[in-house]
Order: structure tokens, then sequence, then C-alpha cells
């Protein structure tokens, strides 16, 4: 009798010790978002991460700032920005790019376009990490404006500038 | 002592330790980064303009479209039959009921995709199903559907047969007449006919 019960017990501690591991993990997830819902949608709105070609280029050479490119390792290998690291972006997460995401310098993110470059910013801007931007233009507009020089009329626009006159197309063609 | 006790007590000091814990998870968020990670390179959230274009043609009434630009935007110009919600008041509570539901898709599109995307991965994050994004935004729209570029006679008749049909398409929508040009380019054969292709898959 007496033995059974101590194997009851011991039975239920260890299962109350597993419930209570599984508990505790769930609040020191390393994946688990810092920022609230709220709080990321009033990041956005201010749309101070977006920098424009312009502005990137002045920054490139810059010390305080480093680019990171989000493409696959291929695709950095055939053609990427001098002085940028090359983190794809399924390998965002990875342990040993924490750190780098922690140092204080400031990080300008670019991908293909600038729309999977502002995926990883909102996702490590929701984890907690500051002090990151993205290039808001494609890389084929970098590559022409910036190094090849091609004579654009203007600088390459931005993803969310309106690339016709909506109003006014719509006026043409009715009727 | 008795074995009562002792799992009493054991019970106790599990409880009492649960109780002052940090309350568990009072966020409302319920993907973490690696979940958003994987949702982001699936991708199946993204409508195509061509897409688009046939749910809209064919009337389909589960759709709405979300145009989160800013009022003075979307009062300027607004794809058929979309609602504004600005971004930076997707969360207000008026809005919820629409993009918290099940009863029908929506679709966020913006002057690109950055704005769109912004407010689905917020409300995929929340848990909120059914929230699609328009790929390429408005421009997108304009440059397939509204104005679509005009193939070279050499192109291949897929390439015509689709430039007809979002030729139609925006016709549909902005309700212009053919010009004659373009009448003629839609009553052209461009290339003759390719042999038909064998049927893909299955055991050969």
């Amino acid at each position: 009798m007496k033995h059974i019960n101590l194997l009851a017990l011991g039975g239920l501690i260890i299962l109350l010790a597993v419930l209570f591991g599984f508990a505790t993990l769930k609040i020191t997830g390393k994946y688990k978002f810092k920022r609230e819902s709220t709080e990321m949608l009033e990041i956005v709105s201010l749309r101070e991460h977006a920098l424009s070609i312009d502005k990137v280029k002045s920054h490139s050479t810059d010390d305080e700032y480093t680019l990171i490119d989000i493409r696959t390792p291929k695709e950095y290998m055939i053609y990427h920005i001098s002085n940028s690291t090359n983190i794809p972006f399924d390998r965002l997460l990875d342990d040993d790019n924490m750190d780098f995401f922690n140092s204080p310098k400031k990080k300008i993110i670019y991908g293909t376009s600038s729309v999977g470059a502002n995926a990883a910013w909102m996702i490590l801007t929701q984890l907690g990490y500051d002090n990151l931007f993205i290039l808001d233009c494609d890389l084929n507009d970098w590559k022409l404006y910036v190094d090849e020089k091609n004579i654009f009329s203007e600088p390459p626009k931005k993803n969310e500038d309106p690339k016709f006159d909506y109003e006014s197309i719509i006026k043409e063609t009715e009727g | 002592m008795n074995t009562r006790v002792i799992i009493c007590i054991i019970l106790i000091s599990f409880g009492s330790i649960a109780a002052i814990l940090p309350k568990e998870n009072t966020s409302s968020i319920r993907l973490n980064a690696d979940q958003m990670l994987h949702e982001i390179r699936l991708a199946t959230n993204l409508i195509s303009p061509d897409e688009l274009a046939d749910l809209l043609i064919n009337k389909d009434p589960s759709i709405l479209l979300i145009d989160v630009r800013d009022s003075i935007e979307y009062g300027k110009f607004h794809l058929p039959g979309a609602i504004n919600i600005p971004l930076n008041n997707l969360l207000n509570d008026n809005w919820i009921p629409y993009i918290d539901q099940i009863s029908q898709n929506n679709i966020f599109y913006s002057n690109g995709t950055m704005l769109s995307s912004e407010a689905w991965i917020i409300t995929k994050q929340l848990g909120f199903k059914n929230n699609f994004v328009l790929s390429g935004g408005i421009n997108e729209w304009f440059a397939t559907i509204i104005k679509p570029e005009r193939p070279t006679s050499m192109a291949p008749t897929e390439e015509w047969a689709l430039y007809n049909k979002r030729k139609a398409s925006g016709m549909f929508f902005t309700g212009s007449k053919a010009s004659s040009a373009d009448e003629a380019a839609l009553s052209l054969p461009p290339v003759p006919r390719k042999k038909k292709s064998r049927v893909q898959g299955g055991c050969s």
C-alpha cells in the first residue's frame, strides 16, 4: 500500500513539473512579439522607416549605417549593393543574427522590391529591435540609378507613390 | 507523515508559484515571429489584378475591397465598390467587425503593396481570417487592367489573348468604347494557331 502511494506521488510530481515547464516556456518564447499591434500601427503610420533612394544613397557611405540584403545568397552573389550584408529572409530569425540586430548601428534593409524588405522590417520592429529602415525602391532601380548612373528624369518612385494620374486617366477613358 | 498531507503541500506550493508568475499572455497577438515569417513566405494572401478583375466582373458577392490610404486619396480615386479604412484607423472599434469576421473576403489595397501588406500583417497576427492583399495595388491595376501594354505583333497568341482580355476588362471598369485602333487589335489574328499542347500530368 505504502509503495503504491509513493509511486502515485512521484507520478503526480513529474506531471506537475512538466505542466509547469510548458506554462513558463510560453512566456519566454524567443519569437514572441514585444510590441502590441496598436503600437505597431502607430509606428507604421509615422512612415519614417521607408527611405527614398536618394536618402539611402547618401547614407550608403556613412559609417553609422549598414545595409542588409534579404534576398537569397545566390541573388546576393550575382549582384548586391556594395558594403551590404546578406541575411536571407528565411534565416532572418536565426540566433546568430539576433546579436547583429541588437547592435546600435542603424540598418537599412533592402530586397528585390521594397515590399519584402518591409515585411522583414515589420517582423524585426515588432520583436522590439530599433534603428531599422528600408530602402523604398526596387533594387533594379538602384542598379540603374546609382550604379549605372542611367539618366532618370527624376529619382525612381517609392512603392506607394502613384505611378499614374488615376483621376485623369479615368476621365479620359470614360464615355 | 500522511501521504495525503504531502500531496496537499506539493499542490499548494505549485499553485502559489503559478499564482505569482507574471500573467500569461495578456497580448492579443496570436502568431509569433516565426509563424508570421512563414505566412509571409507562403504569400497565399496575394491577389493579382487579373484575379481581382475576374472577381469584380463576376460580381462575386463575397468580396469587399478595403482602401487603406487616407480619405483624400480615396476621394480622388478608388476601386469600384471599395470602402475606406485609413491604415492608422485600422484597429478602431467601428472597423473591427469588418476586418475580423468569417462571412466575406476582404481585399486590402493601396497605391503600391506596402500599406496594404502592413494592414494584412497586423490583422493576420491578431488571428483575423479572410483578409487578402491586391498585389501591386492601384499602380499595377492601372498598368495591367486600365492601360494594358500592347504586345508586339510578333508576340505569341497567349500574350495577345491576355491583352485582349485585359482590354475588355478595362472597358468594363471605365465604361469606355474601344477606339478604332483597339478594335483592329481585337480582331487581329496575330500569329497562326499553335498546335494544341498536350495535357499535362496523368500517367504516360
